[in-house]
């Protein structure tokens, strides 16, 4: 190393030239997403001793830095995912908020329409065009009962597909992030005095950041440079160079429910519960708490309307004297029952709406909830149980042979039941078990029934023939009393007419009632209550997750702030970087003149 | 403190685009002047207005019901009304044919008009609304409320039992007119041709009335057989075949004059009233008595008459089996006998002319009756029509308090808004401008 002032100058050169550099890096990088601003760091050379002292012999780079907080990063990832989650939830649940309320696409003015229809045909139960209309508006509601279910099937897909995207975009950043760890570690053992490949950190970090998008990452530093990256609740996804691959599957009952699992040499195996956090969380989380619940309460409206409906219009006369027939009908099951893969058994398991001639309350039972039915064969009336998905009640259910003889089961609800249900009746179906044919069922098998989940994507009006809308009672009036008439020892005679009584209306009157009756949620609620129910819910749901967005919002533009703050590159700052690095490499440049003109006095002194 | 150059850029994007989701929702509220956009604005008020909007729609539903209702009682009043001039004309018709001066020739010249009457008091009585339903035939409206009967030629109710009623408001039910057979059929009456329950129909007061005037009918030519009437509803006739499609085998017995009697077997299933009187008719005649007794059909109902008139003449129902008796209206041996022509303190008939006047006088109470009828059915038609009125009037005010809680709820205060959305536009204003001068900042400017 040339010494003197020649050498020190020129070292001073190298390092403003370096710090130049850098400054430069700093400017051209101003707008690079996750960038670092980066500092030469400049340190003395050893000095040298002679015999008057330690002479300085200039400057060297010891280091190029970043500027980087691991609490700050850290901090940003974890606002990034509660953010990411609480606005992907918002997302979603606006959309359906917009839709329930809104007079074009809500159930609410169908379901009045439809009722007023009604009233129609009972001031005119003889006319053809009112009867028609109020099939009409049946149909219109059964539409818009399908469309609504229609548009939150959309929405399943939409998460479906968001979540095949997701999973993608997290099984690509989890393998950049494997092959940065790689490079970072091989670098950084090239260097020797701790120096770091600074963009190559940068570059990782930004991938944490956008992986903290769409879950909940957190990292855990290795002493060789390498970062381990666990997702949710603690999946490890990156360790060390190696990444682990995420896939989504169908859930058992329902193919349309996708669930995330990790692929392991034995197979796929399901970490849905354990996500937590990002856009993943959120798509989840709103699917759980928002879309599944208003699908099974809407198909709760849709079930009980028709439940209601039907047994009362079955129980009136057409206008041809004939017996009513089910207003709406369901395509395909009623209730659609499921067995599981790992049953041993064959039994053909089929369920129902009940009847409500038959059991009055049964459409206040109705739940919003799918249900497990598991054969325990435990006796003392206990041969079924039938769990409640949504909170895990459980009540026993006994098996009636009937008719007796012939292998076909009905399960009743049990006179024996564990003490803390509150289940106190069957919740609005009934299932029965077919043994026919040496069919066979084994203690442990177990079926999905879901009765409301589908009920209003499916519900549909069964009467095509305006003539046949029961309006009539056809019960026979003493015309003195305006009452039935009696027998000798006072008790009325109903006594039903068989023919055609147009101008009877009082079915069709009792059907327009049905607006007011209390029959859903445990008779609390009519028609129009449980689904304004929805609507508060969903809309409750909505605005706190708006809260929620501005909250996590305002969390990430802090966290955001203190990095950019920290990291982020001020053009000022860089300017006058720049005007005091040329100042001092004019300066050292001026040195090297001068150790010439040094030179020339020298020489011009001894020539 | 230091701030990078992106993030005070970005802290200057944040404000504008802030200030403009502002003012874009402001914005949405003026142009469609409600308050909560969506439920999440306000979930509670949009239940509410869910409800409120349904308790107007429903309301007005009652509104219209309550109009379907008025146009029908208007109709069944003015139909009260023509019956009423035609039962005036027919009293002075009856009181002008009480003068003895008159003669045969005269007083047929007076059933002429009678029997011109009968036929627009049929009219009236068969009265069609806008629908083209009977408005006296109750809930079975497509068939006339009186027809004549080809066999007797008497005018028969053949309309239904039960009188509908329309919902006008939550808990108000209202008759949208009356039966038939409560304003023209079962009038009180003093002939001695009338039913065994001292009942008559108009139509046969006048009818007896038009009989008189020819010098013929009941009390004149003729004296009352015995007659028995069930009164329940047999139109559709009745299913005697075998349990469970029918009601199982049924057998009653009649007996006539002198003891004689028949025991009547049904099991078939009857599809009208006509097949089951033409079965037992066969019966009837098969034990060699249809000289003695008869079924008829009287619209909706079923009635055995003895074939022979006067106090001898009698006829009787007693259940033997099965529900027959019960489905058609009749008490077990529920018997009638018949009348003689009237007679004076010596068991002497009366001389033609006062049995003449004593018909007449009968059928001027009958009128008066029948009158009386009338008006109960008026002023209850009138009361009714007052309800409407009461309720539509209730229902209104209903519906405006209703619509003023709906507007409190969703409608949006524009003063408000507007103020707001000045505001709004102005900090956006002031967001870019600082935005604009902020950027132009900066020390490479000055290099």
């Amino acid at each position: 190393m040339a010494t003197g002032i020649l050498g020190t100058a020129v070292s001073g050169l190298m390092a403003f030239q370096r710090s130049l550099d850098t400054t430069s890096h700093n400017i051209a990088n101003v707008g690079t997403e996750g960038y670092s601003r980066q500092r030469a760091e400049l340190a003395t050379n050893p000095a040298q001793y002679l015999s008057s002292g330690f002479v300085g012999t200039g400057v060297h780079v010891a280091n190029i830095s970043r500027s980087y907080d691991q609490f700050i990063n850290s901090q940003l990832r974890a606002s990034t995912s509660a953010f990411g989650d609480v606005n992907r939830y918002h997302e979603l649940a606006a959309q359906v908020d917009g839709m329930l309320a809104d007079p074009d696409t809500g159930l609410a003015p169908s379901l009045k329409n439809f009722f007023n229809a009604v009233h129609d045909v009972a001031d005119d139960p003889a006319s053809i065009p009112a009867r028609q209309v109020m099939l009409s508006e049946a149909e219109n509601l059964s539409q818009r009962f399908n469309g609504v279910s229609a548009r939150f099937e959309d929405l399943q897909s939409q998460i479906n597909n968001d979540m095949k995207v997701t999973v993608d975009d997290v099984n690509s950043l989890a393998r950049s992030i494997a092959e940065l760890n790689k490079r970072i570690a091989a670098d950084s053992g090239r260097a020797s005095d701790g120096q770091q490949p600074n963009d190559l950190l940068d570059q990782r970090d930004s991938l944490l950041t956008r992986l903290s998008e769409l879950v909940d990452v957190s990292v855990v530093p290795q002493q060789n440079g390498m970062t381990s990256v666990f997702i949710g609740k603690g999946q490890a996804l990156v360790l060390d160079a190696s990444a682990a691959e995420l896939t989504t599957m169908a859930s058992e009952f329902d193919p349309m429910q996708l669930q995330i699992a990790v692929k392991t040499p034995t197979g796929n195996q399901d970490i849905t519960n354990q996500i937590s956090g990002g856009s993943l969380s959120g798509s989840l989380r709103f699917r759980d708490e928002v879309l599944n619940p208003a699908r099974q309460k809407l198909g709760q409206v849709a079930a009980g309307l028709a439940m209601e409906f039907n047994a009362l219009h079955e129980t009136g006369f057409d206008l041809d004297g004939n017996a009513g027939s089910a207003l709406f009908s369901f395509s395909g099951d009623d209730v659609p029952v499921l067995a599981s893969s790992a049953n041993a058994g064959t039994a053909l398991v089929s369920a129902s709406f009940q009847d409500l001639n038959a059991a009055p309350d049964a459409a206040s039972q109705l739940d919003f909830s799918d249900f497990r039915l598991e054969y325990v064969n435990a006796g003392g009336g206990v041969d079924y149980t039938l769990t409640r998905l949504r909170d895990n009640q459980v009540i026993n259910l006994q098996a009636v042979e009937t008719p007796p003889g012939s292998n076909v089961f009905k399960l009743a609800y049990s006179a024996n039941q564990p003490s803390n249900t509150d289940i106190k009746a069957l919740p609005g179906f009934e299932i029965s078990i077919d043994l026919t044919g040496g069919k066979t069922i084994v203690a442990g098998d177990s079926f999905q029934a879901r009765p409301t989940f589908g009920a209003a994507r499916k519900i549909g009006v069964n009467i095509g023939d305006p003539r046949k809308v029961a309006a009539a009672t056809n019960v026979e009036i003493d015309p003195a009393t305006g009452e039935p008439p009696v027998d000798a020892l006072g008790n009325p005679i109903i006594n039903i007419i068989k023919g055609p009584m147009p101008g009877d209306n009082r079915n069709a009157l009792q059907l327009a009632e049905l607006e007011a009756k209390l029959s859903l949620l445990g008779g609390n609620a009519s028609f129009n209550d449980a689904y304004g129910q929805i609507v508060a819910g969903v809309g409750t749901m909505t605005r706190s997750a708006e809260i929620g967005v501005s909250a996590q919002g305002a969390l990430l533009d802090q966290a955001k702030e203190s990095r950019e703050n920290l990291a982020g590159v001020n053009l000022d700052e860089e300017a006058a970087n720049l005007i005091k690095f040329q100042q001092s490499y004019q300066a050292a440049a001026q040195l090297i003149n001068v150790t010439n003109v040094l030179f020339d006095t020298l020489i011009g002194a001894v020539r | 403190m230091r701030i990078s150059t992106g993030w005070s850029q970005q802290l200057g994007v944040n404000a504008m685009l802030a200030q403009q989701a502002k003012l874009s929702k402001t914005q949405m509220q003026l142009s469609t002047g409600v308050k909560n956009l969506t439920p999440a604005d306000d979930p509670s008020a949009a239940v509410r207005t869910l409800d409120l909007q349904k308790t107007i729609e429903k309301t007005n539903q009652y509104q219209d019901n309550i109009s379907t209702a008025r146009a029908r009682l208007n109709i069944e009043e003015s139909a009260l009304d023509t019956s009423e001039n035609i039962l005036f004309r027919v009293k002075e018709l009856t009181i002008q044919a009480q003068n003895d001066t008159l003669n045969a020739n005269d007083r047929i010249s007076i059933k002429q008009e009678v029997d011109q009457l009968i036929e627009e008091l049929a009219g009236v009585a068969n009265t069609k609304n806008a629908n083209g339903e009977y408005i006296f035939s109750g809930d079975l409206s497509s068939v006339p409320a009186f027809v004549s009967d080809a066999a007797t030629g008497e005018y028969v109710y053949q309309g239904g039992f039960h009188q509908r009623t329309l919902q006008i408001g939550p808990e108000r039910q209202i008759a949208d007119g009356d039966l038939g057979f409560n304003v023209f059929e079962n009038i009180p009456s003093v002939g001695i041709d009338n039913d065994q329950d001292g009942m008559r129909s108009i139509f046969n007061t006048l009818k007896s009335l038009s009989d008189g005037l020819a010098g013929a009918g009941a009390g004149l030519s003729e004296a009352v057989p015995a007659e028995i009437t069930g009164d329940r509803f047999l139109r559709y006739g009745l299913d005697y075949s075998p349990v469970p499609a029918g009601k199982g085998e049924t057998k009653f017995k009649l007996t006539a004059d002198g003891g004689a009697s028949v025991e009547i077997t049904l099991n078939a299933a009857f599809a009208d009233l006509e097949s089951m009187v033409n079965e037992i008719n066969n019966q009837i005649s098969g034990a060699g008595l249809s000289n003695g007794m008869e079924a008829r059909s009287n619209g909706n109902r079923i009635e055995f008459v003895a074939k022979t008139e006067g106090a001898a003449s009698m006829m009787r129902i007693d259940g033997v089996a099965g529900t027959f008796l019960q489905d058609a209206g009749f008490t077990d041996g529920q018997s009638d006998t018949g009348v003689d022509l009237p007679v004076d303190a010596n068991g002497v008939v009366l001389p033609l002319n006062e049995r003449f006047h004593q018909k007449l006088d009968d059928v001027l109470t009958d009128l008066n009756s029948a009158l009386d009828r009338f008006l109960q059915a008026r002023t209850s038609v009138g009361a009714r029509l007052h309800a409407l009125d009461d309720q539509e009037t209730s229902n209104e005010k209903f519906i405006l308090d209703t619509q003023v809680a709906l507007s409190d709820t969703q409608d949006l205060d524009y003063a408000e808004a507007i103020s707001r959305f000045n505001v709004q536009q102005a900090s956006l204003q002031a967001a870019q401008q600082a935005f604009a001068r902020v950027q132009k900042l900066s020390l490479f400017n000055y290099l």
